[in-house]
């Protein structure tokens, strides 16, 4: 079959599932912060499908340049925050970071 | 089938496993050596939608500085009595129903849906010019006018600025159509830098507390000294 636009939309869409799947059944919170960065990682391969199929003159190409620079300074703050609360609680096991003091 | 549907294909199925054994992993390590690969997969379809520049962007950050983030801190929090990773196992077996139902929706939705595409862009007909006399048999009527008509209007800029080069027309859309959202982002850049390095600061004014510390009058009180969250109330 003849690769569309479609495609690339429903490659976006499993690979959503996968990052949501990852997202939600990881107790490691890194495990969590990389279910997010491929949630964002398919939003950028649907920006660039529609920016390529369509006429809107790279407009999804830009989008996913701030996407991308969004997912970097996310993923900075979220280790810095992990390595404090190891820091703090010296685990980051989900299950048991209950408290938000000492 | 042309080189576009196989190189796709291809790409779509090492981007899919390594994705699946990065949920699938044991070791954090492993989960993200797949993830690596899932970000190589991912600027090889970049490249394959003729966007290059951001191919190269997505193997510096995602594939290059993402990766060594994530490893570094794998390394810095993986204590030795945590081995299970995740929940058990009717909790992920829930998460699995819930996220492929949500992407079955999705996938329906696309599927059903009829884009209206630009085929007949140049940069289109110069990968898929086999594919080219039955790329409009999934439109109706109504999209293949639309389809044309937004077609002549954008085609000749089109043409222009794929002749120019995709980076270098990307770098003059940033300094001048979307400038204000290009600064917004370098400071949201700076921003993240500045609470990275501060968040990371807190650990050196908390040995510096511990240390003996001078009082006014020339006695010492060392901080840490109560345990935490019983110091001396104030007199």
């Amino acid at each position: 079959m003849h690769v569309g636009l479609t495609h690339f939309l429903l490659l976006g869409a499993g690979l959503f599932a996968i990052g949501l799947i990852t997202m939600l059944t990881r107790r490691n919170a890194i495990g969590v912060l990389m279910g997010i960065e491929l949630i964002l990682t398919a939003s950028m391969i649907n920006f660039v499908a529609f920016s390529h199929f369509s006429n809107i003159n790279l407009g999804g190409e830009m989008n996913t340049f701030f996407v991308l620079a969004i997912a970097a300074a996310e993923a900075i703050v979220a280790v810095a925050i992990i390595l404090n609360v190891y820091r703090t609680s010296k685990t980051i096991d989900l299950r048991n970071l209950d408290q938000l003091r000492d | 089938m042309t080189v576009f549907d196989s190189t796709f294909y291809v790409l779509g199925t090492i981007t899919l496993i390594a994705a699946v054994m990065m949920a699938a992993a044991r070791t954090m390590v492993r989960s993200v050596l797949a993830l690596l690969f899932t970000f190589l997969g991912i600027a090889g379809i970049f490249v394959l939608l003729s966007a290059e520049l951001l191919a190269v962007v997505e193997l510096l950050v995602f594939a290059g500085g993402m990766t060594t983030l994530l490893l570094f801190g794998v390394a810095l929090t993986t204590s030795r009595e945590a081995t299970s990773l995740s929940y058990r196992a009717r909790y992920k077996v829930y998460c699995c129903i819930v996220s492929l139902v949500i992407a079955g929706s999705i996938g329906v939705t696309l599927w059903n849906t009829r884009w209206i595409t630009n085929s007949s862009a140049p940069w289109n007909t110069f990968l898929n010019h086999s594919a080219q006399g039955t790329s409009t048999t999934s439109k109706d009527d109504a999209g293949s006018t639309v389809a044309a008509t937004s077609t002549t209007t954008g085609n000749a800029t089109a043409e222009a600025m794929r002749s120019a080069g995709d980076s270098e027309h990307l770098g003059a859309l940033l300094l001048t159509d979307y400038l204000l959202p290009f600064e917004v982002i370098a400071f949201l850049l700076l921003v993240s830098i500045f609470g990275g390095v501060i968040m990371m600061r807190e650990e050196k004014r908390r040995v510096f507390l511990s240390r003996p510390v001078q009082e006014r009058d020339g006695s010492a009180t060392v901080m840490d000294q109560y345990p935490a969250n019983q110091y001396p109330q104030e007199a």
